[in-house]
């Protein structure tokens, strides 16, 4: 008696729809599973037999044999169990094997036969729409992410039981998931507030043009100056994802088994800050088991990191590729795998080791102490920052004005001393409306090529003058060049200018990089 | 069969005989030629008999080295290298330096001598403030062009700053070192080094090819205040290797000036100790061309730049000390986008400058103010 499943196969960051193939016959009795299975998956063998035998649906003792095929693509991750389990009893007649067509099983037993959250089950069901599906069991946890998939229906499992009695018959023993359309506010994530932060103008005026047009930033300061509290703020202003990037950022977390179950899909630009100590592989991707890194993870938001001297200077030079390219390409000898990686860099270094240059009276380093602690950082790699400003540290005052005359006015701004401050609320509005400027010519400005610069920002006779000035006197190089033409793009979008003018070249300049 | 010139060098070249041991024998023997020509129990006679402390080793390897192969060579070597020297006596050595009690045998040097004109010895703290490297430029720029010569250790900071700014103005500079003269140290000024060599020269009474030992540079620095008659200090920590400087140009009888600075700055500490011990106060090139007794006729450009009223601010917010662009905002009251774009106008007026990123300070003008 032979039956068929489908089940849903993630490799890298790709899914496949898979097919668990259960035989049952007389013989020795025995329980035997091929098809390049990792050790996760060999062993779901005890969990299934255990688990029907806890659901009260005890087999007779036969000679099994389970394929998963295609037999030469490496299976790994728990969500075979359900699918095997119910293969077992189909093929054993349990009930109609009809039933399971055009269907998909995923989900993990647990022993006494209750069905378990698994992995990965977002672009499996994504794929098994796309295949043409007609609906598909995964585990009632999962279901949340599931929840803006229309075309298929899902339904959400308890337990082994709830599976074969839904299979036998019984429809009301599976949740029906409920189609809801995509929403982007749907959950407002809390960030800290860009209101917090005193004085410091410039920082937070480089920040707001950054998360604009999505340039890669580089924070350098003193210990202590806010460096790090600048750029925790920076997700917070970015615009909320739109459908197509949250679904993209959503099966990422999936795979990578992050997704907070109560919370459905991501519709948050997500902020990644991981420690120095970081690995390549952690970083960018891959390993053995070929995880998504932290850049992928922080796809469509910000990948933040604190020290960037501390981290090793190979890992760091990983990324150059992936920051060109949007995507991370990891070979292996199953095959090519492609992980999206389009993420905002935002980064935070000293000056120096005792980090208090340029202020001689406190920094006692060499001027080749600075130049050797500043080396750690690539070339190539600072050149992929658009945007490099000072933090510099928060004078008393600022402190104390900031706590004893704030006050909120009618535009939203929060009031400080006789100064507006701009609340993160106001600079994702400015940045919303920046973006949808940058929505009409298609491209983010960071991404922006030598040829649309050209298109898109062309400069009036004196804009053009200002700029050859600038040119000799700084020695810029052609690519430092479309560095500050890009910059100052956004900033003339955020103030509602169709062309460059000499003040954004100008604020361009200033924050410029290297 | 020898002649004087190869005897100095030889003289100046034996291990564990140094500038007292030298003069003494010198002293002695009336010449380096008759020391190279005295007997060995002559020698062995005087060297015993005299009142500095010379070992044994010290008359073994005298006359080890006499018959020594590898001097001769190296001596040949020296035009190949294009390493001249001098050594007192001749008409070329400084006579400056002649006039102190310890001066050096022998002085080897790249490019040329310092001549008697007017020399000022620019020296301060090697890793200095952006205020310090300004006015170690203006006084290095501004002196080269009064003619007068500008000496220096090449280290970094202040020595390096006031030696470029003087081969930058076509002055001439000289660079006493405490390394051998071909041996750049710090390697990152060999820029300057080769300059340094062209404009003026490169001095050490090192043998070629020594390394730079931590002990030579004390030694060396009394070479610099010797060559100048103004030493002028730009920048200095209370404990400094500037100050043994100072020590050495105050046992020569050179005037001291010092920059002074504010109380409290660890960078200029040294300076206003000096100025407390009795330093002259140097603000403006003009006072130490006062001191040398040059006149210069007082040819103040007027500066025509007009700032509009921002701008104004803008650069009234600037001062000698590095301030960054979020004080400045702070203190103007404009907006980032402003103020970037003036602070971007002021730069290419050459008014200010940006010392590290996103830090200003303002660009000193010549001739003082």
């Amino acid at each position: 008696m032979f039956s068929r499943i489908l089940c849903g196969n993630v490799r890298g960051v790709v899914p496949d729809i898979v097919a668990v193939e259960v035989d049952v016959q007389n013989g020795l009795p025995g329980f035997d599973m091929g098809g390049i299975l990792a050790a996760e998956v060999r062993e779901s063998k005890e969990r299934v037999r255990v688990a029907l035998k806890n659901s009260g649906l005890n087999p007779r003792p036969r000679r099994v044999t389970v394929n998963i095929s295609p037999a030469n693509l490496p299976k790994q991750g728990t969500g075979y169990d359900l699918a095997i389990a119910v293969g077992t009893l189909c093929a054993e007649d349990m009930f109609d094997s009809a039933s399971v067509n055009g269907m998909m099983i995923m989900g993990e037993l647990s022993l006494d036969g209750s069905v378990r959250a698994v992995r990965g089950i977002l672009p499996c069901v994504l794929e098994a729409r796309r295949r043409g599906l007609k609906r598909c069991i995964i585990p009632s946890d999962n279901m949340p992410e599931c929840r803006v998939v229309d075309g298929i229906e899902i339904l959400g499992a308890d337990s082994l039981k709830a599976v074969i009695d839904y299979l036998s018959g019984d429809y009301t023993a599976l949740h029906k998931g409920e189609y809801v359309p995509y929403n982007s506010t749907a959950a407002e994530a809390k960030y800290d507030d860009y209101s917090d932060v005193c004085g410091q103008e410039a920082a937070v005026r480089a920040s707001l043009i950054a998360a604009a047009g999505m340039h890669n930033i580089l924070y350098m300061g003193a210990p202590g100056s806010g460096k790090t509290m600048m750029a925790r703020r920076i997700a917070g202003i970015l615009p909320g994802l739109t459908e197509e990037e949250s679904l993209e950022v959503t099966q990422i977390y999936s795979i990578a088994g992050l997704l907070d179950s109560s919370e459905g899909l991501i519709t948050k630009p997500p902020y990644r800050s991981p420690h120095h100590t970081i690995t390549t592989v952690g970083l960018i991707g891959g390993g053995s088991r070929l995880s998504p890194g932290e850049i992928t993870l922080a796809g469509h938001g910000v990948l933040f990191l604190d020290e960037l001297t501390e981290f090793r200077s190979a890992t760091l030079d990983a990324m150059r590729q992936p920051l060109e390219d949007g995507e991370v390409v990891i070979v292996r000898n199953s095959g090519t795998y492609r992980f999206p990686a389009r993420f905002m860099l935002v980064a935070a270094m000293n000056p120096c080791k005792c980090g208090f240059y340029p202020d001689r009276s406190r920094c006692t380093c060499t001027d080749a102490q600075i130049l050797n602690y500043r080396a750690r950082i690539s070339r190539p790699l600072l050149d992929r920052f658009d945007m490099c400003v000072h933090v510099s540290p928060v004078r008393h005052e600022a402190i104390t004005l900031n706590n004893n005359s704030r006050s909120r006015c009618d535009t939203g701004h929060v009031r400080r001393g006789r100064d507006y401050v701009m609340s993160s609320e106001d600079m994702r509005e400015r940045v919303i409306q920046a973006r949808q400027i940058q929505g009409q010519r298609g491209v983010l400005n960071s991404q922006l090529t030598a040829g649309e610069l050209e298109r898109y920002c062309g400069l009036g006779s004196e804009e053009r003058e200002l700029a050859g000035r600038i040119w000799d006197k700084m020695g810029l190089t052609a690519r430092g060049y479309y560095r500050i033409l890009r910059v100052a793009r956004t900033i003339a979008d955020l103030e509602g200018s169709s062309s460059v003018r000499c003040s954004h070249i100008g604020e361009a300049v200033a924050y410029r990089n290297g | 069969m020898v002649d004087e010139e190869f005897c100095v060098y030889w003289l100046n070249n034996i291990r564990g005989i140094g500038n007292v041991k030298i003069s003494e024998l010198i002293a002695i023997f009336g010449s380096a030629c008759g020391v190279y020509n005295a007997g060995e129990q002559e020698l062995k006679d005087a060297m015993f008999g005299s009142t500095v402390r010379f070992s044994h080793s010290d008359y073994d390897n005298l006359i080890e080295c006499r018959n020594a192969e590898w001097v001769r060579r190296e001596y040949e070597s020296l035009a190949a290298k294009q390493i001249s020297f001098t050594y007192p006596g001749r008409a070329d050595y400084p006579m400056r330096l002649g006039m102190i009690y310890d001066a050096p045998h022998i002085l080897y040097y790249k490019g040329h001598l310092p001549d008697n004109a007017p020399s000022v010895a620019i020296i301060g703290a090697r890793a200095c403030s952006a205020y310090g490297r300004q006015i170690a430029e203006m006084f290095g720029r501004e002196l080269a062009r009064a003619g007068v010569q500008v000496v220096s250790g090449l280290a970094t900071g202040i020595d390096t700053f006031g030696q470029r700014a003087s081969a930058e103005a076509g002055g001439r500079t000289f660079a006493v070192l405490g390394s051998g003269v071909d041996v750049c140290y710090p390697q990152s000024n060999i820029g300057l080094y080769a300059d340094t060599m062209i404009r003026g020269g490169i001095l050490s009474e090192y043998p070629p090819g020594t390394k730079p030992s931590p002990g030579n540079f004390p030694v060396r620095n009394r070479i610099i205040s010797a060559l100048s008659d103004v030493v002028v200090v730009v920048e200095a920590r209370r404990r400094s290797g500037t100050l043994i400087t100072v020590d050495a140009a105050l046992e020569q009888n050179k005037d001291i000036m010092a920059v002074p600075g504010r109380v409290g700055d660890v960078l200029s500490e040294g300076c206003n100790y000096l100025l407390k011990q009795g330093a002259h106060v140097v603000t403006q090139t003009r006072d130490i061309l006062g001191i040398l007794g040059i006149n210069i006729i007082n040819k103040k450009e007027k500066n025509n730049i007009v700032l509009a009223s921002e701008e104004e601010k803008v650069y009234g917010s600037i001062c000698l000390i590095p301030k960054s662009i979020d004080i400045i905002i702070e203190e103007t009251h404009l907006t980032p986008l402003r103020v970037c774009e003036i602070l971007l106008n002021l730069e290419l007026k050459d008014m200010i400058e940006q010392v590290s990123h996103n830090y200003y300070v303002r660009k000193m003008c010549d001739n003082g103010d």
